[in-house]
């Protein structure tokens, strides 16, 4: 006789309990919009029906998602991809190609109609009806509209599906928009960086897996289990912060004994993620272990918060090179000139009509 | 009577790829036409930018040779505003590179190409037993009893029962042109298993030095990874070790399981001698071993024609050799369709003319692809593993020319066996022994400075941009993994003008030129007969051989 | 000089204006130049110590947030003057500007004079309408934005806490943390550039019109001098 692997196997096997795994059935009808009376129908559903499906599209991307997420320790990948989802659709590892790999994700989406994950990395073009990615001769935006229609849920890996992330800095050349301005009927789960810390990734799932729910989401639809505070607040340089201790540059005595990154651009004071926490590469580093400043590369527009190596940005429509302290002191410099001026004038006035008289108003 | 089959996307690859490809009535592919469907327009988003930032942007282009993009863009940056770096940064950067190289070659083997060679149903029908015995015969790796293949076989049992194929779905199992036994598949899809979980440890020597992977950090002037033995807040012996050790680690499973693997699983395709396509090969050369860039272990030069004995010298500032044409591509040119610019010179103009969406065919007679077609003196050239192999061959290096031999020898097959697929596969695993041994020696000599006392990784005397020419070009180059990439910048008032790349996927990618010249793909697809044209398996494995990357290809 | 005759001695500023005045003109400077300086740090401390001997960022930090709490108090404290105190000068009285009317005859009498454009210059006991409409922009408008930014910098200490609740939405509403930071760091500047014209104004109308202005925010009295 076939072993089924089914969801509830798997619950079981992670230690789930029955009730939370009712608790799961139960959100999965909830994001499908069906009546309660409904939910033993799923529950059967998904006690008899296999490990869960993911189809995991790329857009406009480098796949470095895809790489992170490869690289993740607890599990392993191979753990993840073969025994806990059922990693049915991905460019980057699927053996078949073409209609074959297509017709995949066809399948999926007519069988697990509401029970698959769509994970999507990368992000869509708007502009020009989609040219700028193509997928089977398909518009890249129009496929992720068709697979999210059943999907239960989405994941949007990394800062290109969450926020946009380079191909949306500025110009914008193709129009790429982040995947929940496209779909709007759906939980969506968004999971940034450039690329998230793998771990991060492996866990957005396996927290599904195993608390048979959606990890709790912040205002920006991030997991508060890996961003819920920013870098800075858990930074072990934070000391060298709070007393002033500063790299002035990358040769100097500061870099050596590991002190903070503030005056070379840091921007951990305004980015979330767990970088300073669970660390990157089964905790071997991260950036600014390294000495190097973050990037802030897990936040919203983070690409045009540049020049990296200044900790505020050029201030936009005022002029490129220009800071705010720049646009500060210029205003400041304005006024000072204005009022200068205005006191020769003013001078010039009171000396040539000194006797006149004006009455006063009740202000 | 001639039929066009469609493959796209192109799966085990990154970003998109089309191939469109017209076989005559022997399922013999006669001409073949390769399509990048992405763009993102870097080389836009870079303008006006601060140059000391380019290397964020343009290591984006790629996660999977994540580095080399940040590493080529430092390097132009440097050349254009004439910054120097320390000789540590200087190692720690081709540490970082090679690394990439070894890494990445090891997963292009198992989980981009394998596939093509290997049939994961088979093994099911493996003896264990015997499996063991062939494993055993072929390496002295320890992973090889026949309990662990029984219990791997009955994994994949119970994961092929399931129902739920995963990434194993709907694939060409039992297809023709797989030739290898049962057990060599069981044991190629144990060691797909290991590569999987090994690769990982690989690149932790980029996050001891850049801090994370995929995308370590870097800067112009060396890098921020201080060095200080005596520091507990810096590159120290702790450190160093972590990366000794995994340096050990790779060179073992490069030799006991890569290797092995690459000669057993090649000796049952020696028939198979497709793809041989252009017979021009160029590298741009990389790994300096002084501040002078052309000091690289790996020599630059063009071959022409197959012709080893006469290698080409280059010159990526020269205004006539490298060039970019897009008379076959989506884009237009100030000058004319027609022109071909060298990248100091180029420009980059999206216009989409392709069909509208949805389409079953492209246009394959006008405009059909967002790549680029560069050209070396007007010759379209192959770029990658098999061509630095050859140069290295030609040029007489005694690692290489023995390690070829060596597995030449293995196959028994002739040097001309080099010009093709399986040349190109077998390349890629025979300088991954190469880099191997690289990344031990450039450890050394990290080690050798830091004992007679230099830490210094940084030069900060061109950090302020103050100090640069008020108006500067420059250009920085590496061999990728995939192949020779350069980038041309243009620096005017502190801020980026004009900012070019041109990639290893775009030479080997790029659809024809302005003279109907196909690309590398193209034409290696040319003459390959296939087995079953619905499962376009030879496809595949061409293509694969070339390890396309379409996001660093049209970028 | 001129003889001058002492004409009316007028109690314009009640004591709560006035303390609200120099409290807030004292925490607006801290403010600002701890900001300022927290932004970019001029010095390092002294190479060579140890990080637990110096507290230089987190004292600045607290002075910032302790004045914030304060400057936050002062200006619920003028508002409550404003609407609840029945006092004619620190009322909102006539001050309309969404209404056009609002712009009209003594606004554009007192931009002329200033403008030079006439010889005439209005005189009001309280403030005048173009002083007005500059402290709606730069102290009513300036304060609410550097206290609404600036608490919401604050509850990112904790997020899911008493304060994030209040104010966490600010990020999103402006993109990020990032934006948020640029946005309290440009707004700050408002004041110092108020400041210059300000003191400017205060004390050229001192010269000009001679109603001892610049005392007045000390003593309360605005007076009236005659030749
Ligand atoms: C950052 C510093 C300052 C701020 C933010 C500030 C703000 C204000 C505000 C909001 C008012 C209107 C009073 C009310 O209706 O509550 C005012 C009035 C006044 N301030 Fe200041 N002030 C500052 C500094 C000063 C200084 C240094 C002086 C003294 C030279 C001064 C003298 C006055 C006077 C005389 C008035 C009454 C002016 C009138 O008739 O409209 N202020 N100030
Ligand atoms: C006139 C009023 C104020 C001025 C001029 C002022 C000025 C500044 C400046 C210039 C900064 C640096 C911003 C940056 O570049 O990151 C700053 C930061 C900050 N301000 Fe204010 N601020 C004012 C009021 C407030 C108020 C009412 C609060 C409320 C709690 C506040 C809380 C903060 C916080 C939390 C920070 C961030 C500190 C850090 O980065 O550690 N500020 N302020
Ligand atoms: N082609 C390419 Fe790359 C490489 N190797 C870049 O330069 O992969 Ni993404
Ligand atoms: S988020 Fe960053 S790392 Fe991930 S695909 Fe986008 S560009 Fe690459
Ligand atoms: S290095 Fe960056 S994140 Fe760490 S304390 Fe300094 S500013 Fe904060
Ligand atoms: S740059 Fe990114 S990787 Fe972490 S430390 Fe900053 S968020
Ligand atoms: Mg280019």
């Amino acid at each position: 006789m076939k072993k089924i692997e089914t969801f509830a196997g798997v619950f079981k096997a992670r230690g789930v309990e029955r009730r939370d795994f009712l608790k799961f059935c139960s959100l999965i009808s909830v994001s499908l919009g069906l009546a309660p009376a409904l939910v033993p129908r799923i529950v059967h559903a998904m006690e008899h029906k296999p490990r869960i499906p993911v189809l995991w599209l790329h857009g406009l991307e480098c796949t470095c998602c895809t790489e992170s997420f490869i690289r993740s320790s607890h599990p392993i990948a191979a753990d993840m991809i073969l025994n806990m989802i059922s990693l049915d659709y991905d460019d980057t590892l699927n053996a078949a190609a073409g209609h074959q790999f297509e017709e995949i994700r066809k399948q999926i989406m007519e069988e697990y109609k509401g029970k698959y994950i769509l994970a999507v990395e990368g992000n869509a073009p708007l502009k020009d009806n989609g040219v700028y990615c193509m997928v089977g001769g398909q518009s890249f935006t129009s496929m992720l509209k068709e697979t999210a229609e059943n999907a239960m849920a989405v994941i949007s890996w990394g800062s290109c599906a969450s926020f946009g992330c380079v191909q949306n800095a500025k110009p914008n050349p193709t129009g790429a928009v982040p995947i929940h301005k496209i779909i709007k009927n759906k939980p969506i789960v968004n999971v940034p960086g450039c690329p998230p810390i793998a771990e991060v990734m492996t866990g957005v799932i396996t927290h599904l897996l195993t608390f048979g729910k959606l990890p709790e989401l912040d205002r920006l639809n991030r997991p508060k289990a890996f961003y819920g505070t920013r870098i800075h607040d858990k930074c072990y340089r934070r000391p060298f912060f709070d007393a002033g201790m500063f790299v002035e540059n990358f040769d100097d005595e500061g870099t050596r004994k590991g002190w903070c990154l503030y005056k070379m651009g840091c921007k951990g004071p305004t980015t979330y993620n767990s970088c300073s926490t669970i660390m990157w590469n089964e905790g071997t580093s991260f950036p600014i272990k390294s000495g190097h400043p973050c990037i802030g590369c897990s936040e919203p527009g983070f690409w045009d918060n540049g020049p990296f190596y200044t900790r505020l940005a050029e201030v936009p429509f005022v002029a490129s090179d220009s800071g705010a302290d720049k646009v500060g002191m210029y205003a400041v410099g304005a006024a000072a000139a204005g009022m200068a001026v205005h006191a020769v004038g003013t001078a010039i006035k009171k000396a040539k009509n000194d006797s006149d008289s004006n009455p006063t108003q009740e202000g | 009577m001639s039929k066009r089959i469609v493959v796209d996307p192109i799966t085990r690859i990154e970003g998109h790829l089309r191939i469109e490809a017209v076989l005559d009535e022997n399922n013999v592919i006669k001409d073949a036409y390769s399509s990048g469907t992405m763009w993102r327009g870097l080389e836009l988003i870079l303008k006006g930018r601060d140059p000391r930032d380019a290397w964020a942007f343009t290591q984006r282009i790629c996660g999977v040779c994540t580095t080399v993009h940040a590493l080529t863009s430092v390097r132009c940056v440097e050349d254009a505003i004439g910054a120097q770096i320390p000789p540590n940064a200087r190692i720690i950067r081709n540490l970082i590179d090679v690394t990439q190289h070894t890494q990445d070659h090891l997963v292009h083997f198992y989980h981009l190409h394998a596939l093509d060679w290997v049939d994961v149903v088979s093994a099911l029908s493996a003896d264990p037993k015997e499996t063991s015995r062939i494993a055993q015969s072929l390496s002295a790796w320890p992973k090889s009893s026949p309990g662990y293949f029984k219990e791997l076989q009955t994994r994949l049992t119970k994961f092929v029962e399931s129902g739920q194929l995963g990434i194993f779905s709907n694939a060409y199992w039992g297809h023709k042109a797989y030739k290898l036994p049962a057990e060599v598949n069981l044991i190629a899809v144990a060691h797909y298993l290991e590569a999987l979980d090994f690769q990982k440890e690989i690149v932790k020597i980029h996050a001891v030095f850049g801090g994370k992977n995929p995308h370590p950090n870097y800067t112009i002037g060396g890098m921020t990874c201080a060095i200080d033995p005596n520091s507990d807040n810096a590159i120290n012996i702790q450190q160093l070790n972590m990366v000794k050790k995994i340096i050990d680690d790779t060179a073992t499973f490069i030799d006991q399981v890569y290797i092995p693997d690459l000669i057993a699983i090649a000796g049952y395709y020696k028939g198979w001698l497709h793809g041989e396509g252009l017979g021009n090969y160029l590298s741009y050369g990389n790994f300096p071993q002084t501040a002078d860039p052309a000091s690289g272990l790996w020599p630059s030069g063009a071959i022409l024609g197959k012709d080893l004995a006469t290698i080409h010298e280059i010159d990526l500032a020269d205004m006539g050799q490298v060039q970019e044409e897009i008379a076959r591509s989506w884009y237009t040119y100030s000058k004319g369709d027609q022109a071909a610019l060298h990248p100091w010179e180029g420009e980059t103009n999206p216009k989409y003319v392709g069909p509208d969406l949805p389409y079953e065919y492209l246009d394959t007679d006008h405009k059909y692809s967002w790549l680029k077609a560069p050209r070396w003196k007007g010759n379209p050239m192959e770029v990658g593993p098999l061509a630095r192999v050859l140069l290295q061959y030609a040029k007489q290096e005694p690692m290489i020319v023995d390690t070829v031999n060596g597995v030449l020898g293995a196959l028994d097959v002739g040097p001309e066996a080099l010009f093709s697929t399986l040349g190109r596969t077998a390349a890629r695993g025979i300088e991954c022994k190469q880099t191997a041994g690289f990344m031990s020696k450039f450890y050394n000599q990290l080690i050798d400075n830091i004992k007679a006392g230099d830490y210094q990784v940084f030069n900060n005397d061109l950090w302020d941009p103050e100090r640069w020419p008020k108006e500067c070009k420059g250009f920085g180059y590496t061999e990728a993994p995939r192949g020779a990439l350069a980038h041309w910048i243009h620096i005017k008032d502190k801020k980026i003008l004009d900012y070019q790349i041109v990639v290893p996927s775009t030479w080997n990618a790029s659809p024809r030129d302005g003279k109907g010249q196909p690309g590398a793909y193209e034409a290696a697809l040319a003459n390959t007969p296939m087995e079953d044209p619905e499962q376009p398996l030879e496809v595949l494995r061409t293509i694969h051989s070339f390890d396309p990357c379409l996001a660093c290809a049209s970028h | 000089m001129a003889n001058v005759n002492l004409v009316k001695e007028r109690y314009i500023w009640r004591l709560p204006v006035r303390i609200y005045h120099w409290i807030n003109a004292i925490l607006v400077s801290i403010l600002f130049l701890t900001g300022l300086y927290f932004a970019s740090p001029l010095f390092s401390a002294p190479q060579g110590g140890e990080a637990t001997w110096y507290h230089g960022m987190a004292w600045l930090r607290y002075i910032h947030l302790s004045s914030a709490y304060l400057f936050f108090a002062n200006f619920i404290f003028r508002m409550y003057w404003a609407l609840f105190g029945g006092d004619k000068y620190a009322r909102f009285g006539g001050f309309k500007p969404w209404k056009f009317k609002w712009w009209g005859k003594p606004f554009k009498e007192q931009m002329a004079s200033y403008l030079f454009l006439t010889s005439k210059e209005p005189h009001y006991m309280g403030h005048n309408p173009v002083a007005a409409i500059m402290y709606f922009i730069f102290v009513l408008c300036g304060s609410i934005i550097m206290i609404i930014t600036g608490f919401a910098l604050y509850s990112e200490n904790n997020p899911g806490g008493f304060l994030a609740v209040l104010f966490g939405w600010v990020i999103p509403l402006v993109g990020s943390s990032y934006n948020l930071h640029s946005i309290h760091h440009l707004t700050a500047w408002l004041f110092p550039v108020f400041f210059i014209t300000h003191i400017y104004a205060v004390v050229r109308h001192d010269i000009v019109d001679r109603t001892s202005v610049t005392s007045s925010m000390i003593t309360g009295y605005k007076v009236e001098l005659e030749e």
